[in-house]
Parts: C-alpha cells; sequence; structure tokens
C-alpha cells in the first residue's frame, strides 16, 4: 500500500484537536503485516504490527513536526520529522506518526503512514527513518 | 535441428505413436515434478523458508527508510 494521510486526522486538524505547531508528535514503526485503513484508523490502538526487537520501545520515537507556509507555490508543508533507533535490531515496513498524549494508546490521533516500499532491516545498527512531508496544495 | 512434418502427411497409425510419446513424456515430467515437491515439502517441513535471511543495508547493520510526501488536494 502506498504512504497516506488518514482522513480523521485531517478532520481533527480542521476542527483544531490536532495542532502541527505545538502538539507531541511520536513516529512508530509497523511490519509489513500492518494493513493501514484511511478511512476507519483513527486512533492508535488502531495499529497493529508494531515492531519489537533491541534498540525498539513500544510507541517509538519523538518526532519533530514543522510547518511552513510557502506563498510561490501555494501549499503548506507539514514536516513529520526523522529519527534513528541506535544498536538496534529491526525489521520494520511502515511508520506510523501520531499524537502523543502520553496515555492510552487509544487516545493518539493517527497521522499518516509512510510505507518504505520493502522491509528496512538493522541488525546492531542505526536505523535512521528520514523526514516525511504532509503538503496541502491550494 | 528440428525439421516439420506436416499433420496430414503422417498416416493415423503414425499419429497415435506420436500421442502415446508425447503422454510418456507427461507422465515422466509428472514423476519427476512429484519427486521435487516430496523434497519440497520435506525441507518446509524441516522449517527452512524459501525467502532469503533479510539483509541489513550496510555492513555494520544500519539502514535507512525513506520519507513520504503526501500531498492533500484543494478543490474548487
Amino acid at each position: 500500500m502506498a504512504s497516506l494521510i488518514f482522513n480523521r486526522a485531517l478532520e481533527q486538524w480542521a476542527k483544531g484537536t490536532i495542532d502541527f505547531d505545538t502538539d507531541t508528535f511520536k513516529v512508530m514503526l509497523t511490519t509489513s503485516s500492518y494493513s493501514e485503513n484511511k478511512d476507519t484508523h483513527d486512533y492508535r490502538d488502531d495499529v497493529t504490527n508494531e515492531v519489537t526487537g533491541t534498540g525498539y520501545t513500544a510507541g517509538g520515537n519523538t518526532a519533530t513536526v514543522t510547518v511552513t507556509l510557502d506563498t510561490a507555490n501555494d501549499r503548506i508543508d507539514i514536516s513529520l520529522g526523522g529519527t534513528t533507533w541506535t544498536t538496534s535490531t529491526i525489521t520494520a515496513r511502515k511508520a506510523v506518526y501520531y499524537k502523543s498524549r502520553g496515555g492510552a494508546s487509544s487516545a493518539d490521533e493517527i497521522i499518516a503512514v509512510n510505507d518504505f516500499g520493502s522491509d528496512v532491516i538493522t541488525s546492531g545498527g542505526t536505523f535512521t527513518l528520514n523526514a516525511s512531508t504532509l503538503r496541502i496544495q491550494n | 535441428m528440428t525439421e516439420s512434418i506436416a499433420v496430414s502427411d503422417l498416416t493415423l497409425a503414425q499419429l497415435i505413436q506420436m500421442s502415446q510419446g508425447l503422454g510418456h513424456q507427461l507422465e515422466k515430467i509428472r514423476q519427476q515434478r512429484a519427486y521435487l515437491k516430496q523434497h519440497i515439502d520435506a525441507r518446509l517441513a524441516a522449517g527452512e523458508s524459501e525467502h532469503a535471511a533479510p539483509i541489513p543495508d550496510s555492513s555494520d547493520g544500519s539502514a535507512t527508510a525513506p520519507g513520504a510526501e503526501i500531498t492533500v488536494q484543494s478543490v474548487g
């Protein structure tokens, strides 16, 4: 499946529940077995098959999110920051960004999924996740 | 080198003989396939995987996952 933004995330953003400028965001990794659904998946408890392995903690890492207005190109770029898992032994296929409220997974709104296209594998090395961009094109 | 013979030039007996020959070849291939399948089943049962073991991107065990660009287009 391709990378996508969850429909509910757009709704929550429009309603002001998600503030990309001030909220805390995290990114978690999943195996290829997670089958995202942009229509029905809305909270972190919908995300299955999170990776397990040395150097990876459930829930993933904090991700820096920034918003950039580009008037020349009539768009807003929301950068979902990258991160690293050092000294890790992981096999991951997808990264899921979500708003972290610090409590139950059922309260964390999921934003987007980045499908790497194939498994990315570390064996005692550094797993580097490059940043992604959500582009709102006017 | 392959020589072509028009089927219409063959006698009925020759046609039957050729058909039987192909049948024998087919049976032999079926037996070979069954033999290979036996070995495949035995190795799968022993836990061997048909997929290669995962290999990290670099020699130090590190790897990089690409970022994505997801565009939401406004309409109007």
